[in-house]
């Protein structure tokens, strides 16, 4: 009999973890965006105003009103996820990738949509899984990962200079090892190489364990940067909790996805 | 004698002529520089022409002869080639040059010459001297032709300015080489009117990515990589680093020996790259955890930083805190890009640091006493004021002659000229954007002059005391009162056919305020001609205009009048560590 995939319907109820681990993913983004987008110019700041030649002030009233929208969004999604606090988390930090993008001057900013696709996903996931969308939920989060580890990947095969300036200091300051820049270069193109292969082998149907694993991952890399340029660094951490998160969903919520339904629809081969 | 070029790139240039000319220093700026040039075409024979003096005839056609040693097609996408053929750099290596030696040299290639410049070597001794230092370029072109015109009579007014330390970002987008050509353009506009024109010690910032800024500036510090030492003086050195690489790697080993080798022999020792450890806008650059203990650790003076888009001097800082033996840091950009307003919160920008905003560059004085650093913006530029109430001496849309198509003999603009041959027309005079009232058909592609005259009613100037023309132009112009030059914009040097360094602008919705100075005696002998020479920057540009009228006595002149001096920003010095 030949495979079959259950729609959504086939779904148990919503799992806490997975929406609590959602809800929580999502606020914490929103706060560190909001955080950002108070404290200093965020991405679309400089881009309305460097590359439109919005007024300063006009692009400081920008930042502010996305400031005290993700704070709001970012509650609510908290307690009450929905379309309304979800979409606005996620239109900022796509806007902030798009942005990214046309401003350049960044190394990769080309790939800035693709390396912040788990950003932007990660609230567009949560919407969709408390509306009882999950099969579209999980999805989503799947190619949104796949997305963000090919570009980091990539990223890391071409020896990313930030990238090394996160090995060395980190190294450094919590191994005792004075990394040479060779050494660092080296480990590189296999992180480079594993986060290619683990994009890939997200699309297998087998890929739980690997969900898992490309979670701890994402964990390391939030967590190099406090590590490697210390605490004041921490907004840079938090607004990449969703590289922990999603894949993190992804394992949890592997079983829902896969397991055969009570009633499986009939596939070609049968009809 | 200034050759008559054209300046601009592209279909204006004439084949062969060296254009785009700049200055680089390297590791021993006492001893050696780089000259580099723009062709249209790649030639054959390109080489520099160098004499220590300063009439060329003394010179017998120059003394020593420099081959160019690099040769090469900048590197546009075929997106940017388009119409127009992308043209070629070429530098010359000056070496064994003499220390605190002045340089006049002419660029060749296949014969076409460029104008006669001249520069200063470094000192090796240990006499005082100059440099400015400034960053970010990359955005706000007409400020950024104000800060270049800045530059330019700072250069002309003190001979002790040696250098210019750019800070990065010349560009948006390093990869493009339009944007790199109009910065080349408005390079041009640094050069003094004597011809002095200020060597380059270059940073890379994140802008400027790509292979075109080691193609313009020919590798300073190795391809890619832009890492160098410049001894700027007897005890005085400068390194220069890239935040755009890897910070931690070989970079910080590369760092700390310079260091160690530097600070031992140098009173005054300074490090220059682009994105801030101690930013007034942002946050810090990942170099910080590694570069700020070393130069903390080789007490290093002061570090030059852009990025930020703001004017910033900090306390000096050690181990995080205010300390009077720390490194201080200046920076951060502001040589055309808009202003940001900082975050005057931090704690090491509050007094004794400071912080603000405005376009700038900072003079950096190096003395056996001092290091003293003054940060100048330009004067209120004339589009900035608005006349208000003024007395309207010759109406728009006033007729006047004009000549188009060639250029008048060298008396044109004097009243004794006869203009009778000349057609006549109501302003503005030029083509495209739908804004002329004498529209020019033929002008695109074939000229990229035209000439205005007009006598104004002498009667009227009586009770007169401040006369101004009210002009709409696009790019250039030059205006004369009785055949004495009385304003000019965005023609550098030269005048008709020869005129030099024209600079694009795009004529506004308002017209701009220009004070006719010095007009009350040529009243005396009863007669009054204005006469206008407007300049296209490229004969194939899309638009020209020139749409002059005359005013009198603005109601609000004192503002003018106030916005008039260089504005000091910030001035600061610091004191040897060891006396």
């Amino acid at each position: 009999m030949a495979r079959t995939i259950p729609s959504s319907t086939h779904l148990e109820a919503p799992s806490r973890p997975i929406d609590a681990l959602l809800r929580l993913v999502t606020a914490l983004m929103a706060g560190t965006a909001a955080w950002t987008a108070a404290t200093q110019p965020s991405t679309v700041n400089a881009w309305l105003f460097l590359s439109w030649g919005v007024p300063e002030e006009v692009a400081a009233w920008v930042d502010r009103g996305a400031a005290f929208t993700l704070v709001l969004a970012g509650l609510t999604a908290l307690f009450r996820p929905g379309a309304l606090c979800c979409l606005p988390i996620a239109a900022w930090l796509a806007l902030e990738a798009l942005a990214r993008l046309l401003i350049g001057g960044e190394p990769f900013a080309q790939l800035a949509p693709f390396g912040h696709a788990v950003r932007f996903a990660a609230p567009l996931a949560l919407w969709l899984w408390s509306a009882g969308r999950r099969d579209a939920a999980f999805e989503l989060a799947r190619v949104a990962a796949a997305a963000t580890f090919l570009a980091h990947g990539y990223e890391a095969l071409q020896h990313h200079p930030r990238f090394i300036d996160l090995l060395i200091p980190a190294a450094r300051e919590h191994l005792g090892w004075r990394m040479s820049e060779a050494t660092a270069r080296h480990i590189l193109t296999a992180i480079g190489l594993q986060d290619v292969l683990l994009a890939l082998a997200l699309g297998w149907r087998r890929a739980r364990g690997i969900a898992f694993y490309m979670a701890a991952w994402g964990a390391i890399t939030l967590g190099a940067r406090v590590l490697a340029w210390g605490l004041e660094q921490w907004p840079a951490a938090a607004i990449r909790c969703a590289n922990l998160g999603l894949p993190l969903f992804l394992g949890l919520a592997w079983p829902l996805r896969w397991r055969p339904g009570p009633n499986p629809t009939p596939t070609n081969s049968e009809s | 004698m200034i050759h008559a070029i054209l300046v601009a790139l592209g279909s204006s240039l004439g084949a062969g002529e060296p254009s785009q000319w700049r200055v680089t220093w390297g590791a021993e700026p006492a001893f050696e520089a780089t000259v580099s040039w723009t062709t249209p075409e790649e030639g054959s024979e390109h080489r520099v022409l160098v004499s220590t003096a300063e009439r060329q005839d003394d010179a017998q056609d120059e003394a020593l002869v420099f081959e160019a040693h690099r040769t090469g097609r900048y590197s546009a996408s075929s997106r940017e080639g388009g119409d127009t053929p992308v043209p070629w750099y070429h530098h010359a290596r000056l070496e064994g040059l003499e220390p605190s030696t002045t340089y006049w040299f002419t660029i060749e290639s296949d014969g076409a010459r460029s104008p006669r410049f001249h520069f200063v070597t470094a000192p090796e001794d240990d006499r005082p001297f100059k440099i400015v230092y400034g960053g970010d370029s990359r955005t706000g072109h007409q400020a950024r032709q104000e800060m270049n015109q800045l530059m330019a009579e700072m250069t002309e007014e003190d001979d002790s300015i040696l250098a210019f330390a750019h800070g990065g970002d010349f560009i948006e987008n390093g990869r493009s080489w339009s944007q790199w050509r109009l910065w080349l353009d408005h390079h041009e506009l640094s050069v003094a009117p004597s011809g002095r024109l200020l060597p380059i010690v270059p940073v890379r910032g994140n802008h400027d990515v790509g292979p075109l800024f080691d193609e313009i500036f020919d590798d300073p510090g190795g391809a890619e990589r832009n890492l160098y030492s410049t001894q700027l003086g007897g005890a005085a050195a400068l390194v220069t680093l890239n935040s755009e690489i890897s910070t931690t790697g070989d970079q910080a080993v590369w760092l700390e020996e310079q260091l160690a080798e530097l600070r031992p022999a140098n009173r005054w020792l300074l490090c220059q790259y682009h994105r801030p450890l101690y930013p007034a806008v942002k946050s810090p650059g990942a170099a910080k955890s590694t570069w700020v203990p070393l130069f903390e650790h080789f007490d290093v003076d002061l570090v030059l930083e852009s990025d930020g888009h703001v004017v910033k001097r900090t306390v000096p800082i050690r181990d995080e805190r205010h300390d009077p033996t720390g490194v201080t840091y200046i920076g951060e950009g502001g040589l055309g890009v808009p202003q940001r307003s900082p975050d005057e919160d931090r704690w090491y920008l509050k007094a004794p640091g400071m912080s603000g905003r405005g376009h700038h560059v900072t003079l950096l004085e190096f003395s056996s006493e001092e290091l003293r650093m003054i940060t100048v913006g330009p004067p209120l530029p004339a589009r900035e004021f608005e006349p208000e109430g003024y007395q309207v001496l010759l109406e728009p849309a006033a007729s006047w002659s004009y000549a188009a198509g060639d250029d008048p003999d060298a008396e044109w603009s004097s009243p004794t000229y006869d203009d009778s041959h000349w057609p006549t027309g109501p302003a503005g005079f030029g083509y495209g954007d739908d804004d002329d009232a004498t529209v020019l058909e033929d002008m695109r592609g074939e000229y990229g002059r035209v000439y205005l005259r007009r006598e104004l009613d002498v009667d009227a100037l009586a009770e007169v005391e401040e006369l101004a023309l009210m002009i709409r132009y696009d790019d250039a112009f030059i205006a004369y009162l009785d055949g004495e030059e009385v304003c000019r914009s965005g023609v550098a040097r030269g005048a008709g056919a020869e005129a030099v360094g024209i600079s694009n602008h795009e004529a506004r919705r308002r017209f701009e305020y220009f004070p006719l100075e010095g007009w009350r005696r040529h009243v005396e002998d009863g007669e009054l001609v204005l006469a206008i020479e407007g300049h296209n920057k490229g004969v194939s540009s899309s638009d020209f205009s020139l749409d002059p009228f005359v005013v009198a006595d603005p109601a609000n002149i004192q503002r003018r009048e106030g916005g008039e001096e260089r504005v000091v920003i910030d001035e600061h010095r610091l004191l040897p560590r060891v006396p």
